[in-house]
C-alpha cells in the first residue's frame, strides 16, 4: 500500500451553512487503484463532503488535494480538467438526448470549439462509443433518447460517461440506487474494472454493497468520520456498530 | 419560378418578404442563443439596432454604400458590444436565467433611450433616407435587387447556423442549455461556451441590422426597443425552442397575417397575439412546431 | 363607403397576389386607362397605438373633406377614394403601411403622419423610392425640405415667435425653458430661446425630461425654485398634465406658455389649463363665417368624432392639405407627380378652416393664419388676437 501515490487527499474540511455545520474537520485519502466506500445514515454529512470534494459546495475551511495539486477552491471545469469525474445520485444524464450523444457530451468536453464546428473528432470518438456501450450493455440503445431508458440502465449511462474520459478519480454517488439484485452485481463488477484505471470513491448508505467492493471504508456520523477501515475491521467496530448499524 | 415573376413588379410584396428575411435572420439569432444554449435573451433587438444605427449613420454621414463595408463595420461594432456583455454576464459564476433576461432587457431600454434622446441619433426621429447599397461598385438600385442581396446572405446564415447546430458543438451548445452544472462537471468550458454562442449571436443580429437598414432606408427607435425584443422571444416561443425552422416559420406567418389583422381587426389583434402566447406557453411549451410530435406520440400510445 | 375600408383588406391582399399572380402568365404590358376611374388619395395616420385618438380626428377630417370635394364633383372629373393606412404609432408599422399605399394601392397622393418619426420613416419610401406626392399635415419641428414633400402645418416661427413676442410686451424678463427630450421639443425650445435673447429677455433654466416622463416632482421643483416670469413648455403626452399640475399647484404665478394647448389637449390637464397662453392656426371661437359653417357641418356628419376638429389633432391642416392638393392637380391638369409637384410650389386657398392659406414659393410651406390663445378652466380657448397671415422660416427663407 505505501508504494501506491495518494491520489486525493482531503485535510480537515468543515462546511458550515449558517450555523449548522454539516462536515466537522474531516479527513479522507484514497489512493491510486483504491475503491474507498464513505458510509453513513442519511444527514450524516457525507453528501456534503462529496459536494466539497467535486466542486459543487465549497468548503468553509480545509484541504483538497489532487495529485498534490491544491484543488479547494477550483470550480467543477478545473476539477474535470484534473481528472476528475462524477455520477450524481439522481443520473443526470441528457435525456432529451441519444445515448451516442450522450457519451459524445463526455468525451468531447474538453476539446477546442473549432474542432467542435467542423465535428472533427465525431469519428474517433465513435469506436469508444461502442466500446463503452458495449461494457455498459447499452449498444442496442444508442439511437434511443436516454429517456427512454431503463433506471437501471439510466444510472449505467452516467457511469459510462463518467468512465469514458479515463478519469483519475471517479465519485460515484449511490451507483446502484433503486436497482434490481442482479443489477447490483453488474455494477459491482463494472466498478472493480474501472479501479484498474482510477482511484473511486463510493457514497453509499448500504454496507452490504460496499463491504465486498471496497477497499477501504470510512463511516460518518453528524458530520464527522467516525471510524476507518478495512470492511471487516469496520463491520466489527463497536462504535460503527452503535451508531450505525443497529439502526438498519 | 423566379422571384421576378412571383412580385410581378410588386413592390409592396418585394418588401414585404424582404423585410421577413431580415427578421429571419434575427429570429435565428435568438433561436441560436435561447433555443440552443439556454440564454435567455432580450437584448437582440438592441444589437439589430446597433448594426441599423451604425449601418445608417456611416451611410448617410460618411457616404458608403459598399455592401462589404457597411456589413464589416456594423459586425465589428454588433461583436464589441456583444463581447462586453457576454463577459459580463458570463464570465463569473453561473448566473440565472433570469438575470440574463433582465440585463438583457435593459440593454435594449438604454438602446432605446439613446435612439430617442441622443441628438447624433437622429433624437427619436431615427435616421432616414439611407441609399440602397452597391456591390463592386454596382449600385442596387431597386427593392427586388435588394431582396436578392438579403435572399442570399440569408441563406448563407441560415446554412451556417444548420451547420453548426448539427455539429459538435451544437451538442455543447444543447448541454449547456439543458444542464449547464453538469456540462461544467463533464470538463465543459461553460462562461467560453455562452461567451462564443452570445458573440456569433451578436454577429447575427448585427448584421439583420444592417440589412434592414439598407432594404427599409430607415432605421428608428423601435427597432431596438422592447417590443422588437418581446417580439423576438414571442416567435421562438410560438415556433418552438430548440427547432431551428419552427421560429421562422412562426415569424413568416405571424409577419403576414401582422398587417392584415392590424388593419381588419386593429384593437383585437395584439390581445389575440397575447392569448396565443399564454395558451401556447401552458399547453405546448415546446411550441407549435411540436404538434406533429405530439400527435405522433399519441398514435404510437394507443398502438401499444 | 366608410365601412368598406375597413372590411374589404383581407380579400384584397388575397386578390392581389392572385392577381399578382395571373398578371405574370398575362402580360407586363398591362396598364391601366384612367378615364373616369376613381382616384386613390393614401390616408396615413395612427388608428391604433398612442396617437390612437388623433388618428380617429384624422380619418373623419380625411372623410369629410373628400366627401365633400366628390360632391363637388371630384377633381378634374374623377370622385376620390379614401384608401386608408394605419401607422400603428410605430415608425416600423407606419413605413409598412405606407409602402402598401404606394406600391400595391397605387395611390396618388398620401396625406398624413401624427408624430415626426413617421413622417421621417415614410418619406423616403412615398417620395423618393415611391415617386409619389406626399403632404404632410402637422405642426412640427421644421427643416424639413424635400422636392416631393409639402408641410401644411405650421412651422416652428409661426407658432414661437408671435408667443414670445407678446410674453416680453406683457414684462415677462426671465424664461424657463422645458419639454421631453426628442427632437420637436428641443428645436422649438431652440427657437425660443433665440427669441428671448432677441427680445432682450433672459433664459433662467432650460431642461429635458424622457418621453415617457410621468413623475415631475424633480422639474417641478426647479422650474418653482427659478422664479421665472414665465416658462415656455413642450413637455408632450403623458407627461404634460402632471407637469402643468405640479406647478400650478405648487403655487407658481408666472405665465406658462407652449405649442400644444387648445380645445384638443386641454381637456387632459384639466382646470389648471387656465391662463395657458399659445399660438395655432385655428381654435374653436374662430369668427369667420366660412370657418364656421364647415366645422358645424363636420360634428354634424361626424357625431362620433364631433370636439375633435382641433389645431392639435392636425384637423385644419388635413383639411386645407386635401384643397391644396386639389388645386395643385386641377392648375396642373394632371395627376403627374411631377407636374403636381411644380404647380404646388405657389397654390394657395382664398379661404379655408382657419383663415386663407398659400404655399410660400421655394419654402415648401405655408403662409398661415395664426391666432393667440388662452386657454380657459374649462378647457376652451379664448382668442386673445388674430395674428394674420404668418410666413414660414423654413428652406429657402431659412431665418
Amino acid at each position: 500500500m505505501s508504494v501506491k501515490r495518494n491520489l486525493l487527499e482531503v485535510k480537515n474540511v468543515t462546511k458550515k451553512f449558517g450555523s449548522l455545520i454539516a462536515v466537522n474537520n474531516a479527513s479522507l485519502h484514497i489512493s491510486e487503484n483504491e475503491i474507498l466506500g464513505l458510509l453513513g445514515p442519511n444527514g450524516s454529512g457525507k453528501s456534503t463532503m462529496l459536494h466539497a470534494i467535486c466542486g459543487r459546495n465549497l468548503p468553509t475551511s480545509g484541504e483538497i488535494t489532487l495529485f498534490d495539486q491544491e484543488i479547494t477552491m477550483k470550480n467543477p471545469t478545473a476539477r474535470a480538467a484534473a481528472g476528475m469525474a462524477i455520477k450524481f445520485q439522481l443520473a443526470r444524464i441528457y435525456l432529451d438526448k441519444t445515448v451516442r450523444e450522450n457519451i459524445l457530451i463526455s468525451l468531447q468536453a474538453k476539446e477546442s470549439f473549432f474542432k467542435q464546428i467542423r465535428s472533427a473528432t465525431l469519428k474517433k470518438h465513435e469506436e469508444k462509443i461502442r466500446e463503452l456501450a458495449t461494457e455498459f450493455q447499452l449498444i442496442d440503445y444508442l439511437h434511443l433518447p436516454a429517456k427512454q431508458l431503463s433506471h437501471g440502465q439510466q444510472q449505467w449511462l452516467e457511469i459510462s460517461m463518467a468512465v469514458a474520459v479515463n478519469p483519475v478519480l471517479l465519485l460515484l454517488d449511490e451507483p446502484t440506487a433503486g436497482m434490481s439484485p442482479a443489477e447490483r452485481k453488474e455494477t459491482a463488477v463494472l466498478i472493480k474494472k474501472a479501479s484498474q484505471h482510477a482511484g473511486i470513491l463510493i457514497v453509499e448508505h448500504d454496507l452490504d454493497f460496499i463491504k465486498e467492493l471496497c477497499d477501504r471504508i470510512s463511516v460518518m456520523h453528524y458530520g464527522e468520520i467516525v471510524a476507518s477501515g478495512t470492511p471487516q475491521e469496520i463491520e466489527s467496530n463497536p462504535k460503527v456498530r452503535e451508531v450505525y448499524l443497529t439502526r438498519v | 419560378m423566379s422571384p421576378v415573376l412571383i412580385f410581378a413588379g410588386n413592390d409592396y410584396l418585394t418588401q414585404i418578404v424582404t423585410r421577413i428575411l431580415v427578421y429571419g435572420i434575427l429570429v435565428l439569432s435568438v433561436e441560436m442563443s435561447w433555443g440552443q444554449t439556454g440564454i435567455f435573451t432580450f437584448g437582440q433587438a438592441a444589437l439589430f439596432g446597433v448594426g441599423g444605427y451604425a449601418t445608417g449613420l456611416i451611410a448617410t454621414k460618411a457616404n458608403i454604400t459598399d455592401i462589404f463595408i457597411l456589413i464589416g463595420l456594423a459586425l465589428i461594432i454588433g461583436i464589441a458590444i456583444g463581447m462586453l456583455i457576454s463577459l459580463f454576464l458570463f464570465s463569473g459564476r453561473r448566473v440565472g436565467e433570469l438575470y440574463v433576461a433582465l440585463v438583457t432587457l435593459a440593454l435594449s431600454y438604454i438602446c432605446e433611450r439613446l435612439a430617442n434622446s441622443w441628438t447624433f441619433l437622429g433624437s427619436g426621429n431615427g435616421v432616414p433616407g439611407i441609399p440602397y447599397p452597391s456591390i463592386f461598385g454596382h449600385s442596387l438600385g431597386s427593392n427586388i435587387q435588394v431582396f436578392y442581396l438579403v435572399l442570399v446572405i440569408f441563406i448563407l446564415l441560415m446554412l451556417l447556423c444548420f451547420y453548426i447546430v448539427n455539429s459538435q458543438f451544437g451538442l455543447t451548445m444543447n448541454a449547456v442549455r439543458d444542464d449547464e452544472e453538469r456540462a461544467e462537471f463533464f470538463g465543459y468550458k461553460r462562461p467560453r461556451v455562452q461567451i462564443f454562442t452570445f458573440i456569433l449571436c451578436a454577429a447575427l443580429a448585427s448584421i439583420a441590422g444592417c440589412l434592414f437598414a439598407v432594404s427599409e432606408g430607415l432605421v428608428s427607435p423601435s427597432m431596438s426597443g422592447l417590443a422588437l425584443s418581446t417580439t423576438t422571444v414571442l416567435w421562438v416561443v410560438l415556433g418552438g425552442r430548440g427547432t431551428l425552422f419552427g421560429p421562422l416559420i412562426a415569424m413568416a406567418v405571424l409577419q403576414i397575417f401582422n398587417t392584415e389583422m392590424q388593419n381588419v381587426l386593429p384593437s383585437l389583434w395584439p390581445i389575440l397575439i397575447g392569448i396565443m402566447l399564454l395558451l401556447t406557453m401552458v399547453f405546448l411549451p415546446k411550441g407549435l412546431s411540436s404538434i406533429p410530435n405530439i400527435i405522433k406520440s399519441k398514435r404510437e400510445v394507443k398502438t401499444l | 363607403m366608410k365601412v368598406s375600408l375597413f372590411r374589404n383588406k383581407g380579400v384584397g391582399k388575397a386578390i392581389a397576389i392572385t392577381a399578382a399572380l395571373v398578371a405574370t402568365v398575362t402580360t407586363f404590358s398591362f396598364a391601366p386607362s384612367q378615364a373616369a376611374t376613381p382616384i386613390k388619395v393614401g390616408v396615413l395616420t395612427d388608428m391604433t397605438g398612442a396617437f390612437g385618438i388623433v388618428g380617429k380626428s384624422n380619418l373623419a377630417t380625411a372623410q369629410f373633406t373628400i366627401n365633400e370635394i366628390n360632391k363637388k364633383g371630384g377633381v378634374l372629373g374623377h370622385q376620390l377614394q379614401l384608401v386608408l393606412a394605419d401607422g400603428g404609432s410605430d415608425p416600423a408599422i407606419a413605413a409598412q403601411a405606407a409602402s402598401k399605399l404606394v406600391n400595391q394601392s397605387h395611390v396618388s397622393v398620401v396625406v398624413g403622419g401624427v408624430a415626426s418619426f413617421t413622417r421621417v420613416a415614410v418619406r423616403d419610401i412615398i417620395a423618393t423610392r415611391g415617386k409619389t406626392l406626399y403632404i404632410w399635415p402637422a405642426s412640427y419641428e421644421g427643416n424639413e425640405c424635400h422636392k416631393n414633400v409639402w408641410n401644411t402645418g405650421s412651422a416652428p416661427n409661426q407658432q414661437v415667435d408671435p408667443t414670445v413676442k407678446y410674453l416680453l410686451a406683457q414684462g415677462k424678463k426671465t424664461f424657463f425653458l422645458t419639454g421631453s427630450d426628442y427632437l420637436y421639443p428641443r428645436n422649438i425650445l431652440a427657437r425660443v430661446r433665440q427669441d428671448v435673447l432677441a427680445g432682450g429677455g433672459s433664459i433662467v433654466g432650460e431642461e429635458y425630461v424622457p418621453l415617457d416622463m410621468t413623475d415631475p416632482s424633480n422639474l417641478v421643483s426647479k422650474v418653482l425654485a427659478s422664479k421665472a416670469d414665465a416658462v415656455f413648455e413642450v413637455v408632450v403626452l403623458p407627461g404634460t398634465a402632471p407637469f402643468i399640475k405640479g406647478i400650478v399647484d405648487g403655487g407658481y404665478t408666472g405665465t406658462i406658455a407652449g405649442t400644444l394647448f387648445d380645445e384638443g389637449i386641454n381637456p387632459l390637464i384639466g382646470k389648471e389649463a387656465d391662463g395657458l397662453i399659445g399660438v395655432q392656426d385655428y381654435y374653436g371661437p374662430v369668427t369667420d363665417p366660412f370657418s364656421k359653417a364647415e366645422v358645424a357641418k363636420f360634428n354634424a356628419q361626424f357625431p362620433k368624432a364631433a370636439g375633435l376638429f382641433a389645431s392639435t389633432f392636425n384637423s385644419p391642416a388635413w383639411y386645407r392639405s386635401l384643397y391644396l392638393w386639389k388645386a395643385a392637380v386641377e392648375k396642373a391638369g394632371s395627376f403627374d407627380t411631377d407636374k403636381v409637384n411644380a404647380a404646388m410650389d405657389s397654390i394657395g386657398l382664398k379661404q379655408s378652416i382657419g383663415g386663407p392659406v398659400n404655399f410660400v414659393p421655394g419654402t415648401k410651406h405655408v403662409n398661415l393664419t395664426m391666432y393667440l390663445g388662452k386657454s380657459n378652466a374649462d378647457g376652451s380657448e379664448t382668442i386673445l388676437k388674430n395674428l394674420g397671415q404668418l410666413p414660414p422660416y423654413e428652406c429657402a427663407n431659412k431665418n
